[in-house]
């Protein structure tokens, strides 16, 4: 509406002279005039204020531009006495500040090392991750090198990532010096899409010795080895004291305690879930064509809803493996799924923490998932289960650490990015350090391994158990979604998977109707994404 | 001033002798009004109008992680038709805004008036102490409820602890983290309303008070007679801005519960963030942001609606 | 019985407690568990009022352990900036849009009210694309400038209200008339009267800026510029979560500052807060 013509028109009609209102237009045109000049004079001082170490200047393609070093790539030396900087944008150096101080300080190593090439160390954390890749990658600026985890592949199918096999081509200890678990991550349909994993983590069962030894519990290893005899302690947790016998991680990104327990009804290492030749491939879960397996996938899935119903809190659907420590430490909870490697955790809710049995006095220990036996099905009420054996210590993951070079910078960046992932792999400065006391787990490259005892003989009795498991089960140690080779791992294990188990923990649907539905999503996942 | 505002265009015209003015005279006048918004809409170009013009076509692609997107018509809206967990968000969406938005205006207009009894000195402090919550980073403030309610380490268990009683899991089961969730967000946001009421009530004129007072009127009459009117217009402006505001908020429940537990309170603003940033789907993503952006635009009509009637509402 | 006055005014204090307690309380949660040792903060043995056991180690590893300084100055050149800023184009602006007859007003007006109720997370990956094709992806002036825009909007809403309602017309008219051209007659006499909105605006530019959560998140990877609201996020996200007293400690940081400013400026901005004229 036009109510509005009130403004300076009275002055103007009472005096109203020409010279007046030519200096006024001149004054307000200079007002305006500067607050204009001001966005520009802000928009110009940004050149000097961008240190973001993006070299591609005002380009906007950000498409293989900038200092080409002309080789074609390969392996070996490249890069001449050029310097280059490269982006790499990491999640494991925002884990904890000690990890974090030690791979700002490996940046500077490394660039002494290289002579040529410097890092531009940034970092996301892991739930963060593949939102800064997206709003990177989509918009032409990927950094160099990042951990992409499994969202990786999809640049990798959109030709956004080198061929990494050129550079194993060139190099001497890609893939063949691969831990198991990381041939599998590295490895999509016969190429090598990815540096592999810098890093294993593994989930295995965790107890409080404290609390078991209170259920006449004497000796963990044996007598808690199958799914029936922790069953048994934990009923007799669960009615004699007061405390979570057993907490189930069920919030949708931690059920990675799932996939260790999934594992355990099978014996080699077989996978639970998807099987066969990627194109046309085989869903285990509620398969009524295979009807042993299916008994196995599905028993597991409903015997983890009805443990976390029968023996978690409240709280279990939404509860992340972070917390389990505190609540453990101070008594609240037993025994858990989501054991890992780093003692780290453990020490910074209670630096006196004692990790181990200890004669029954421990505050946290580190033993394989419990083995499935025949009477297990019965027990828990899961007619699946019942009379079906088999035995895996855990679940590793691999897929969540994978490092890509991007192809969306130049080449002598690219070369740098894989020396770069090659220091975080073989260095000795960096990887003792790192995974021997910054963040406790198990190397990428398996002939890391010893260098690795021998530099820490006195490891805390969890990293020291989860690396007993890794030799026994070693050949097994599949990474959950590495072997599929399908275009939608990660949203098929986090979403279709981890996210419908979660939903049943917190009584969204049924425990018998979860199996079908997981099934259902995954085949829609698969059908939509070819 | 109150005469000065109800002024017409016309009662202007005709005071001042000024004609009938055409386009072309209001240019010449007042050219100068776009000199003095041209860069802020520049600026708005490049963050809201562009993005926003992207964000829509994207909806009609299959752009996703690594995908540019190729044109793929309606399919992501059908998908969204037949998606249950979206109606189900849209649906817990509405109940959230609702009760967000009353609880906050009720709370703010109450918090008010209280404020507004006390002597000047007590008033500005007391007043921070209670305003307080707004000012605080809407993430901090899911983190500080979630440890306020955490069933282990909490405040609010640990008191029912000290009657002997046990407080139910706030952030579990299929009723409490509902009400967490409204609790929580009226806690950071009341003050918003509170803060223009408490201007509404100091503006208005204490002669009216008065002259209310001395035809016999007693407390609950002034309130309704000469509080009340004055506070319509606050009340809209609350209402529209709160509502698109409680539709868009994120950063506080994805902090309180992300969602969960399961996909039990999943609002629609932390949906559209899963399916961007955990299935890596942006164009299904914005399809679902597009279903927020018809509900805050609801709001946003309502609002221009009200200030096209009455010209005070410009506020 | 009381007489009704006293009566009124224990209604009165004990409503106001009660919304005190509402307020104040949870804060004080997270307080009592940024100055515990981690152990004590979780321990079920620990009272409501640990005053044996109280320490500030939380703090100090928050200052030694994260670059917390760094994102810290960050926040504070991010926030005075995007203050600055805005009220320098919302000024300009707001005046237009509440004194200025030109055609295409209200439409334009409506254009920027509708950006003040859009729900932002829908556009993230759109607006990164747009800094980064300005150069702007990573910079602290990029931050800068996508906080003054997006708090823009909000203060030319509250800044037109104001010179509409707040300010006589002919208060200006009379400046005219005496001798003062527009520019002195808006700096001399506008200004000054308007001195509570703007402070209120700019209270709102800094603690919208000093909050904001979103846009610093996707338009930043480098450590270098992050804000503390910011680290705070990626500090959730990270194995710090285990150490709940490091963690509140770190949001008792981020929390206190707008609020004490608040607090600092309540007096002096008066009822300009609410967009309307003041007394």
């Amino acid at each position: 509406m036009s109510t509005d013509g009130r403004s300076e028109k009275t002055a103007e009609s009472t005096d109203g002279t020409g010279t007046d209102r030519s200096r006024r237009d001149f004054v307000k045109a200079t007002t305006a005039a500067a607050s204009a000049g001001a966005l520009g004079a802000l928009a110009g001082c940004t050149g000097d204020g961008g240190d973001g170490g993006n070299d591609t200047g005002g380009d906007t393609g950000g498409d293989g531009d900038g200092n080409d070093s002309g080789g074609g790539g390969g392996g070996g030396g490249g890069g001449g006495s050029e310097s280059v900087e490269v982006q790499f944008l990491s999640a494991q150096a925002a884990e904890n500040s000690s990890i974090r101080s030690h791979f700002q300080e490996s940046m500077q190593d490394f660039q002494e090392k290289s002579g040529n090439v410097s890092v531009s160390l940034q970092t996301a954390s892991y739930g963060d991750m593949k939102n800064k890749l997206a709003s990177t990658v989509q918009s032409g600026n990927p950094p160099a090198l990042a951990e992409s985890g499994s969202a990786g592949l999809q640049f990798f199918l959109n030709d956004q990532l080198v061929d990494h096999t050129k550079f194993f081509e060139g190099s001497d200890t890609f893939p063949d010096d691969f831990t198991v678990p990381n041939k599998e991550v590295a490895n999509f349909r016969d190429q090598w899409w990815s540096a592999g994993a810098i890093r294993h983590t593994s989930s295995n069962l965790g107890i409080r010795p404290k609390i078991f030894s209170q259920v006449g519990i004497q000796n963990p290893m044996e007598e808690l080895n199958t799914w029936s005899k922790f069953h048994d302690a934990i009923v007799q947790i669960d009615e004699e004291m007061d405390t979570i016998a057993y907490e189930e991680t069920g919030v949708a990104g931690d059920l990675e305690s799932y996939w260790g327990q999934a594992r355990t009804a099978y014996t080699g290492g077989t996978d639970p879930w998807i099987r066969g030749n990627p194109d046309d491939p085989d869903v285990v879960i509620a398969n009524s064509d295979m009807e042993e397996d299916r008994r196995r996938t599905d028993g597991m899935i409903k015997a983890c809803i009805k443990r976390a119903n029968e023996f978690s809190s409240d709280e279990a659907a939404s509860r992340g493996d972070e917390e389990i420590p505190s609540l453990m430490l101070t008594g609240r909870v037993a025994s858990f799924t989501y054991a890992t490697p780093t003692a780290r955790r453990w020490f910074a809710v209670n630096e006196d923490a004692t990790i181990g049995w200890a004669d029954g006095e421990g505050d946290f220990m580190l033993l394989p998932d419990p083995k499935l036996d025949a009477e297990y099905g019965s027990k828990i009420g899961v007619s699946d289960l019942e009379g079906l054996e088999g035995e895996h210590g855990g679940h590793v993951w691999g897929l969540e650490q994978a490092h890509t070079v991007f192809s969306g910078v130049s080449n002598a960046k690219q070369q740098g990015a894989w020396e770069l992932s090659q220091y975080l792999f073989s260095d000795d400065d960096f990887v003792l350090p790192a995974w021997g006391e910054h963040y406790q787990s198990i190397p990428g490259l398996a002939t890391k391994m010893d260098p690795l005892l021998n530099e820490y003989p006195d490891l805390p009795q969890n990293f020291q158990r989860a690396i007993e498991n890794q030799n026994q089960y070693a050949e097994q140690y599949a990474n959950t979604g590495g072997a599929w080779d399908l275009r939608a791992t990660d949203p098929i294990r986090w979403t279709d998977i981890n996210e419908t188990i979660s939903q049943a923990i917190a009584g969204q649907h049924s425990v018998d109707e979860t199996p079908g539905l997981v099934r259902e999503r995954v085949l829609t996942r698969i059908e939509e994404s070819g | 001033m109150a005469q000065e505002q109800g002024r017409t265009a016309d009662q202007i015209r005709e005071r001042y002798g000024i004609g009938e003015r055409t386009l072309t005279d209001r240019i010449k006048d007042n050219w100068v009004g776009y000199l003095f918004i041209i860069p802020t809409f520049i600026a708005f170009t490049g963050l809201f109008y562009f993005p926003i013009a992207r964000g829509v076509f994207m909806t009609f692609t299959n752009a996703s992680l690594g995908v540019t997107g190729e044109f793929i018509g309606l399919d992501n809206y059908a998908w969204l038709l037949t998606n249950d967990l979206f109606f189900y968000s849209f649906g817990w969406t509405i109940v959230f805004v609702f009760g967000t938005t009353f609880t906050q205006l009720g709370l703010g207009v109450v918090a008010a008036l209280l404020l507004n009894e006390l002597r000047e000195v007590a008033k500005d402090w007391v007043g921070v102490l209670i305003m307080s919550p707004y000012f605080s980073a809407p993430l901090a403030g899911g983190v500080i409820w979630m440890w306020f309610l955490d069933s282990n380490f909490g405040f609010v268990p640990k008191l029912f602890g000290l009657f002997g009683l046990t407080a139910p899991s706030f952030l579990a089961g299929d009723f409490w983290p509902f009400v967490s969730l409204i609790v929580a967000q009226t806690w950071h946001d009341y003050a918003y309303s509170a803060i223009i009421y408490a201007a509404a009530i100091v503006s208005i004129p204490s002669e009216q008070y008065e002259a209310a007072a001395l035809s016999g009127a007693g407390r609950l009459r002034r309130f309704r007679d000469v509080t009340l009117p004055h506070l319509l217009i606050p009340t809209i402006v609350i209402l529209s801005l709160r509502t698109a505001w409680n539709i868009a908020e994120f950063s506080q429940p994805f902090a309180l519960t992300g969602g969960g537990p399961g996909t039990q309170t999943m609002l629609m603003s932390i949906l559209t963030y899963r399916v961007a940033f955990v299935n890596t789907n942006f164009a299904r993503a914005y399809t679902i942001g597009m279903a927020m952006v018809v509900l805050s635009m609801s709001a946003a009509v309502i609002y221009v609606k009200a200030i096209d009637q009455e010209d005070d509402l410009y506020v | 019985m009381l007489n009704p006055t006293k009566r009124d005014r224990a209604l009165l204090y004990a409503g106001i407690i009660a919304f005190a307690l509402f307020a104040v309380v949870p804060y004080y949660w997270i307080l009592r568990t940024s100055i515990l040792t981690n152990f004590a903060a979780i321990s079920p043995d620990t009272g409501f009022l640990p005053l044996g056991e109280l320490t500030l180690d939380p703090y100090f590893a928050v200052w030694a352990d994260f670059a917390f300084p760094l994102y810290f100055r960050n926040s504070i050149i991010v926030a005075f900036g995007a203050t600055l800023i805005s009220l320098f184009f919302a000024i300009p602006g707001a005046y237009a849009f509440a004194r200025l007859d030109f055609p295409g007003r209200q439409a334009l007006f409506y254009t920027a009210v509708f950006t003040i109720m859009f729900p932002w997370i829908v556009l993230t990956i759109p607006v990164y694309e747009v800094f980064y094709f300005l150069n702007l992806v990573n910079t602290l002036p990029g931050i800068v400038i996508a906080l003054s825009i997006f708090v823009l909007p909000q203060n030319i809403w509250l800044l037109q209200g104001f010179f509409r309602q707040g300010i006589p017309e002919n208060i200006e008219e009379a400046a005219l008339i005496d001798g003062h051209n527009e520019l002195t007659a808006f700096m001399r006499i506008v200004l000054p009267l308007s001195a509570p909105a703007i402070g209120a605006a700019a209270l709102f530019a800094f603690l919208t800026a000093w909050n904001n959560f979103l846009w610093v998140f996707v338009l930043t990877s480098d450590e270098g510029v992050r804000t503390a609201t910011v680290a705070i996020h990626y500090i959730l996200g990270s194995d710090v979560l285990r150490e709940w007293n490091t963690l509140m400690a770190s949001v008792v940081l981020l929390v206190a500052p707008p609020v004490i400013f608040y607090g600092l400026s309540r007096r002096y901005l008066g009822e300009g807060l609410g967009g309307s004229p003041g007394g």
